[in-house]
């Protein structure tokens, strides 16, 4: 469809780096931070044209990055018709395969409508309807009782706009009515068929699907969206559902088209629990723990104490630990890679052996110490990142190149054995991966990742900390030489130090952000912003909800970009 | 299509030990009037994270196991071309197609593409075509070249089942593509299958209460809401930017399709009544559990036999899994994810590559019981599966090489005999190409140009030109 061809440029001005790995494209990291913030953050393509091998995290302008119209995807789905509906069955996990783009599963270009889920959108609106009808009559009255058409109007312009997110036309309600008389005048059905005709066409029409903006033209010739659009998009990034009766009212004022009066209800939004639901989600997605539980499986012979049961808690801990940056009013974004601040109940503590006990099934607070910094030494992420019976420096580094350093290597050329050594006794992670530094075929890429991965040594695959590999003492020194975060760092926390304090760190996870919040991969138009946010991310306390906010009142929230060919 | 009658269901077992009611498609009656002029179909199996080559391609006769002297490079080597008919020794993978040997083409030495994507070439199995950059916009599939050439014939053009074929990343578990990123996804559980196939309003959904109780009135007020929903997307359609137009003309051309579905007596389809089709029943098993997989792909493989025997669609997809899945296959003995601990596991890991063989193995099983089941449908002189040619792929050939060069590659059945089967085909792999070692080989376009001719299709292209190698013909076709 989108027929945008890929543009192959450094953004920011910056420089790229291209590595003796052919195809990999790493932050430069020698431009030294502006006031801004924004760094030489700069990613971009590896090798472009035919047979090139796709970047998964390039700064780049394809059709991924196109600000296309947005459908629900899963998530939003579910929690849509538990708020609105009250079901809480999440029917949007029966849909068909979703597929993800750089990154996340909200890319608006990659959700598409095939038949099949055209049809599963039927059926699941059909259930819904069904089950949603009695416990509307709460709600609207008439249902139970006049049961004419006039409260099929009545339903349609109440309950039908929050549905629909706008007031519903009169077209749109002749059309619904036209339906409910066309399914009255079948077999002579029963006015609660007739609504059940109406409240499932509702379900599976655009302006329950997408979110439709069309815009309205400000006075400096752009388009924005109009206060109405500007509800579902705050509601949407930072809650991940419909909006609520304060965001509508605002709407039907026409009181969202300032960025104060933006800024106003995001405010207020991300104090609200909803964000959680939200931030747990970019997370989840962002680091990729969000799979932990139920798909990944860890071999039981090795880890004889980890299961299922193990994954499901370490997910909850980093749910935990991500929303406690979010909702306390005094972290900062090194907390994120620093903060000793963990939760866990009797059963995790147990099993990572904590020296401060938890006897409750409650999750409970607790301090780490020194020896566990941050999200990327929570148990979720070192399993997630990591063999089913080996620790793998390679992946844990792969993951941070490309989603902390928006770097991008390249897969494994093809006529390589690129395949871990196996587990040995004798023989510690370290010594068995000395082929990657001392292959020249192998080094030149995983210079780039390997050094990275080192630094968790500490951790073993399900996430616990050891001394021991092999029977030698566990070796997490490491030296990086490429990339924005180089030097020499003795284990996880000088590393994770070295993270917080990076610009280019700052300016990739407000690319991730950007990436969420506007459902699209960054152009070049973004660079801006992406320098600003991560500016943003250099403030003090309460830093999170700030950057939250602050994605609100960027160009590309508050206005509509064009939509034209490149 | 005259209509047919079941004298009596069969149950299946499943792994997990539930039962699956579906009809005994050995006692439908021949198709009467079909002897000359049986339809041809065109059936793709795909499963993902490649194979263990040396496990997988024949011994020629006389010669060595592939490669005697295996090394990972070696699938990029030459090795002559041949064919041979009947004197090749089946390896261990395809050993659960022995019975089908006279009716089996192994193909080796075709590349997907440019044979150098890794998982996310999956995709472009059935396109010859890179994807664009990044993006999950492909040519058009070659199923739905046929579906669009064939497809009104039958009442659905084309059908995509999936047997845990989940949440992916882009481009890792699509196979048809209606239009270039236009993906069709594949319908993963078989009781909703069932419904889509035998039953436009299947007592298995809940009818709405109280109103229409008759499925003519159902079908009737699905059109009604369907017809309401795309008349609103036309109207505001005409206020949308360009692109969001494209996405609404692909929203709302599969809104077309489904509504499809709901027309009244569609002309060619015997009623379900008389073909006493049952929902397939799977027990107390979740679908979502990887330990479901043999349920599933057994119910689903029973509902492509039964769509054959009905006629429901020419053109058929099966996707076990997707390229770069985790899948675990407990009822195998085997634990270990299935891309990030078995596909990548270590060359000299033997267990290991048992692993991977067993698995092969499983997947041939798989196939054969698909051909089983086709050759079970009496179809003039002969049977459905004469009628049909199955294709059997894989994302990647080596799987921790994340190769897309030498794509494993089997076809069964024969088109009416316009495919020269039970012969293994090497095509000549030239290293001295400049692209070396990628796209040295022959192309599934090469594939596509010869199937197509077997079915009676003009085309002398598909896909991307630059990876167009001469077709087929001469190797394939009788």
């Amino acid at each position: 469809m989108l027929t945008k061809s890929v543009v192959q440029k450094g953004l920011f001005g910056g420089l790229l780096l291209f590595s003796a790995c052919t195809g990999a494209v790493v932050p430069s990291g020698n431009k030294p931070p502006d006031e801004t913030g924004g760094a030489g953050g700069t990613v971009g393509l590896g090798s472009a044209g035919k047979g090139g091998n796709a970047p998964e995290q390039g700064h780049v302008e394809s059709q991924l990055s196109a600000a296309v119209i947005r459908r629900l995807n899963k998530f939003e789905y579910n929690n849509v018709v538990r708020d609105l509906l009250g079901d809480t069955s999440n029917p949007a996990l029966r849909f068909t395969a979703e597929e993800s783009a750089l990154g996340f599963s909200n890319n608006a270009a990659a959700l598409t409508v095939p038949p099949l889920l055209a049809e599963q959108y039927l059926y699941a609106a059909e259930t819904l309807a069904k089950a949603a009808l009695p416990k509307l009559a709460a709600q609207v009255s008439c249902l139970a009782a006049q049961k004419d058409e006039a409260c099929v109007r009545t339903f349609v312009q109440s309950f039908g706009a929050k549905l629909w997110r706008s007031p519903v036309t009169t077209a749109d309600e002749t059309r619904l009515v036209t339906i409910y008389k066309d399914e009255r005048a079948r077999d002579g059905a029963a006015f609660d068929s007739g609504m059940e005709a109406v409240l499932t066409t509702m379900l599976i029409s655009a302006p329950f699907l997408y979110r439709i903006e069309v815009g309205e033209a400000t006075s400096d010739g752009k388009r924005r969206p109009t206060s109405y659009e500007m509800a579902s998009r705050l509601s949407f990034f930072l809650w991940g559902t419909t909006p609520d009766d304060e965001l509508l009212k605002a709407a039907a004022q026409d009181q969202l088209k300032t960025a104060a009066q933006v800024q106003a209800q995001a405010n207020r939004m991300v104090k609200d629990k909803r964000t959680m639901d939200m931030v747990r989600n970019f997370h989840g997605q962002w680091l990729r723990y969000g799979s932990l539980s139920p798909q990944v499986t860890k071999d039981t012979k090795t880890f004889s104490t980890f299961s299922p049961n193990i994954a499901e808690r370490m997910k909850r801990e980093s749910d935990l630990f991500v929303q406690s940056l979010f909702s306390n009013g005094d972290s900062t974004f090194q907390d994120l890679f620093l903060s000793s601040t963990s939760f866990a109940d009797a059963t995790l503590a147990t099993f990572y052996d904590l020296k401060q006990a938890v006897t409750t099934d409650e999750f409970a607070a607790v301090d780490l110490t020194m020896s566990r910094p941050g999200i990327l030494t929570r148990g979720a992420w070192l399993t997630f990142a990591a063999h089913n019976n080996q620790t793998s420096p390679t992946l844990r580094g792969k993951f941070v190149l490309e989603r902390i350093l928006c770097g991008t290597v390249p897969p494994p050329p093809p006529a390589v054995n690129n395949t871990p050594v196996p587990v040995s006794t004798t023989r510690s992670t370290r010594e068995r991966m000395a082929a990657h530094t001392n292959d020249p075929s192998c080094s030149g890429c995983h210079k780039l990742m390997d050094p990275l991965g080192f630094a968790f040594e500490g951790f073993d695959a399900v996430g616990r900390i050891r001394t021991q590999d092999a029977g030698k003492p566990v070796d997490a020194t490491t030296k990086i030489e490429e990339g924005p975060v180089t030097g020499e760092f003795d284990g996880v926390r000088p590393f994770m130090q070295s993270l917080a304090q990076s610009a280019d760190v700052r300016a990739c996870v407000a690319k991730h952000w950007l990436r969420y919040a506007l459902g699209r991969g960054e152009t070049e138009a973004d660079a801006k912003t992406i320098a600003n946010l991560a500016g943003t991310l250099n403030g003090g306390a309460g830093v999170w909800p700030q950057l939250l906010v602050a994605l609100t009142q960027t160009d590309a929230f508050m206005t509509l970009a064009p939509q034209q060919d490149l | 299509m005259t209509s047919k009658t079941i004298s009596r269901r069969t149950v299946l077992r499943g792994a997990a030990g539930s039962a699956i009611a579906l009809p005994l498609l050995e006692a439908m009656q021949p198709r009467a009037g079909w002897a000359a002029t049986a339809p041809l179909r065109f059936i793709v199996v795909a499963v993902g994270n490649g194979t263990f080559p040396e496990r997988f391609w024949p011994t020629p006769p006389g010669g060595k196991t592939f490669p005697a002297d295996y090394k990972a490079t070696d699938q990029y080597s030459s090795g002559d071309s041949f064919i041979d008919t009947n004197q090749h020794t089946l390896s261990p993978i395809l050993m659960p197609l022995a019975d089908f040997k006279q009716r089996m083409l192994v193909l080796e030495g075709i590349d997907n593409c440019s044979g150098k994507g890794g998982h996310s070439w999956y995709g472009s199995l059935l396109t010859n075509m890179d994807p664009a950059e990044n993006e999950g916009s492909h040519g058009q599939s070659f199923d739905q070249y046929l579906a669009g050439k064939i497809g009104s014939q039958t009442k659905f053009p084309s059908l995509q089942f999936g047997a845990l074929n989940g949440d992916q990343e882009i481009n890792y578990g699509t196979l048809s593509w209606s239009a270039p990123n236009r993906r069709l996804a594949a319908e993963n559980d078989p009781r909703k299958m069932f419904t889509r196939l035998f039953g436009n309003a299947s007592t298995s959904k809940p009818l709405p209460t109280p109103g229409p109780d008759t499925a003519a009135t159902l079908r009737a007020r699905r059109r009604s809401i369907l017809n309401g929903a795309m008349e609103q997307m036309k109207a505001i359609r005409s206020r949308l930017g360009s692109w969001d137009q494209q996405k609404f003309d692909h929203h709302l051309d599969s809104l077309a399709a489904v509504e499809k579905q709901f027309t009244d007596l569609p002309n060619n389809v015997t009623p379900v009544a008389s073909l006493q089709c049952g929902t397939p029943e799977v027990g107390a098993v979740d679908l979502e559990q990887d330990a479901a997989l043999p349920v599933i792909c057994k119910a689903q493989i029973d509902q492509i036999a039964m769509a054959v025997a009905c006629d429901l669609s020419r053109v058929i997809t099966l996707q076990i899994g997707h390229e770069g899945n985790n899948l675990t296959h407990p009822w195998l003995g085997i634990t270990q994810p299935h891309h990030t601990e078995i596909g990548h596991g270590d060359d000299s890991d033997l267990v290991n590559l048992e692993r991977m063989v067993k698995i092969g193995k499983w997947h041939a099983e798989q196939v054969a019981y698909l051909v089983q089941r086709l050759d079970a449908i009496k179809e003039g002189d002969g049977t459905a599966l004469d009628n049909t040619l199955v294709l059997w792929v894989n994302g990647l050939s080596k799987g921790n090489a994340h190769c897309n060069g030498n794509i494993p590659t089997v076809l069964l059945g024969n088109h009416n005999k316009q495919i020269k089967s039970g012969r293994y085909v090497r095509f000549k792999r030239d290293p001295n190409k400049s692209n070396y070692p990628f796209n040295i080989g022959k192309n599934f376009g090469d594939l596509f140009v010869t199937v197509a001719k077997s079915m009676g299709l003009d085309l002398k292209s598909f896909g991307d030109p630059d990876y167009m190698n001469g077709g087929m013909n001469q190797e394939l076709l009788a």
